[in-house]
């Protein structure tokens, strides 16, 4: 039978490629993603200062969740984690913080743009190492998918105007004054053509938008001297948003404890037990199943085994956290740790 | 395969893509054709895959997955291509072909002939198979049926094939 099938193979091969029409059929499949890939994306370039950081709701739920507690502690910078600053900001943050001239970063649905400033020499002397950079970013915040783009643009680097830098003071302040009454995701600042615009983060269960739009005016008005704009705006993670989340606090803990363990963490479709739609034409998640694959050969051992339900106890932990559970909209419907035989060992 | 062809077409990277697509179009195509046994259709059912493989390529999570992954796409692409043609056949290729003619029709088939003649359902799980070398538990997630239900299709197929290729030692 395997002679026969054998031959199945050499038979199939024989079938002629038409070999100029399949490169049309090729370039003319590229292109058509490529056109439909092309959203129009919203430009709005955030700046904040690099010096402040927003943490604080991690350690939030470190209070209340051992398990999450012991990883906090450990990393003290876990911090970061929650940081729900626009990406553009947490990229313009880091590369003004290493000393590149930047004139903005920021982007839309899909796609970021890094804007380097001053001679078209000093761009090309450091597009390496800042791409580097920014993939490295976009990769740990869960933007791995965003196209990337660096542009020179001859003109004044940022100078990390003092109206940025009290941006950023202020909506930390404004971020602990309605911490006390309210449950929030964060407050963060930007900064464009010089207006000040200040973004709260609630819930979706939260029902009082107005109050808590009242309270953080009244705390801005007290300390803003300046023109500001202020936005209320729901929050909801989406489950590639949690398993993201999940993915970065896997990856650092792998880092810290589980060394022989490789994570991969992605939310699959209710029902289907494959991991990749080839659509998502009528794709529609209606529960989060995390789904945790750890290489065939570490699968067996002891150690994986405890690993396994420590894991699984801190995805737990995560979901249900009384910081994290307002911010979700679908049910955890399964934790699924498996094995694969081909899963690239990193 | 390069996974770091792989984990950079997820980046987006566009020339990582078209790479990885050459890698791969002599086989889409072959399977294309062997779905719908001719040239014009097949390339429309590999232009269709690479596009939705285009935009789908950022929700690829393991680089070892990708072969799997667009092999899936174009399986289903195929499919959805033949269901949705079903209604434009022309009334005369539904003619019966006469029992004795259907004998010696089957007679000399080879073994490829009579791979493309089986039903879409055994025909996809013997090229995934004999002709991509997946396991049956890939092809199990590749389908997202039972692995069990993959191995009788699999028996299924095999015995069918047996039957109409008498004369071959299968």
């Amino acid at each position: 039978m395997s002679n026969s099938f054998s031959k199945l193979k050499s038979e199939i091969d024989k079938i002629e490629i038409p070999e100029d029409r399949l490169q049309q059929t090729i370039k003319l499949g590229i292109q058509k993603g490529r056109i439909e890939s092309r959203n129009p994306s919203k430009h709005f370039i955030y700046f904040s200062a690099a010096a402040v950081v927003a943490i604080g709701l991690f350690f939030g739920s470190a209070v209340i969740s051992p398990t999450m507690g012991k990883i906090a502690a450990k990393v003290p910078l876990l911090g970061h984690l929650f940081d729900t600053r626009p990406i553009g900001a947490i990229i313009a943050d880091e590369l003004l913080q290493k000393g590149y001239q930047i004139s903005g970063a920021g982007g839309g649905t899909g796609e970021i743009n890094v804007r380097i400033a001053g001679t078209r020499e000093y761009f090309d002397s450091i597009q390496e190492d800042v791409t580097t950079i920014v993939q490295e970013i976009l990769d740990r915040k869960g933007y791995e998918t965003y196209q990337f783009e660096l542009v020179h643009i001859n003109e004044t680097p940022i100078d990390m105007p003092e109206e940025w830098k009290e941006a950023q003071a202020e909506s930390l302040k404004v971020k602990e004054a309605l911490r006390e009454d309210f449950l929030l995701f964060d407050v963060y600042a930007g900064y464009n053509n010089n207006t000040k615009h200040f973004v709260v983060e609630i819930p979706k269960t939260e029902t009082r938008a107005k109050e808590i739009e009242f309270a953080a005016n009244e705390a801005l008005q007290s300390m803003v001297t300046s023109k500001y704009t202020l936005e209320v705006r729901e929050r909801v993670f989406t489950p590639i948003e949690f398993v993201s989340k999940l993915s970065e606090i896997l990856t650092l803990e792998k880092k810290l404890q589980y060394k022989t363990a490789t994570f991969y963490a992605f939310p699959v479709q209710e029902g289907k037990s494959n991991h990749f739609p080839d659509s998502y034409e009528g794709y529609e998640e209606v529960a989060i199943t995390v789904y945790l694959s750890i290489p065939k050969s570490q699968w067996n051992t002891m150690e994986s085994k405890k690993i396994r339900n420590e894991v699984e106890e801190m995805v737990r932990e995560f979901y249900h956290s009384k910081e994290i559970a307002p911010f979700l909209s679908l049910p955890l419907s399964d934790i699924v740790i498996d094995s694969y035989e081909n899963i690239e060992e990193k | 395969m390069s996974s770091d062809l792989v984990k950079k077409a997820i980046r987006g990277n566009k020339k990582a893509f078209e790479k990885l697509i050459l890698l791969e179009k002599n086989k889409l195509y072959r399977m294309a054709y062997l779905y719908v046994k001719n040239e014009n259709d097949a390339l429309d059912i590999v232009q269709e895959t690479i596009y939705k493989a285009y935009l789908g390529i950022k929700n690829v999570k393991e680089t070892g997955y990708f072969s799997t992954w667009l092999t899936r796409i174009l399986i289903n692409t195929a499919i959805d291509f033949i269901r949705k043609n079903q209604n434009l056949i022309q009334f005369e290729d539904l003619e019966r072909i006469p029992i004795q003619d259907q004998y010696l029709l089957e007679e000399s088939m080879d073994l490829l002939d009579a791979v493309t003649n089986l039903e879409e359902r055994y025909k996809t799980v013997i090229l995934l198979r004999y002709y991509n070398d997946f396991s049956l538990k890939e092809i199990a997630n590749m389908l997202d049926c039972p692995e069990g239900t993959v191995k009788s299709n699999l028996h299924r197929a095999i015995n069918h094939l047996k039957s109409v290729l008498k004369r071959e030692c299968i």
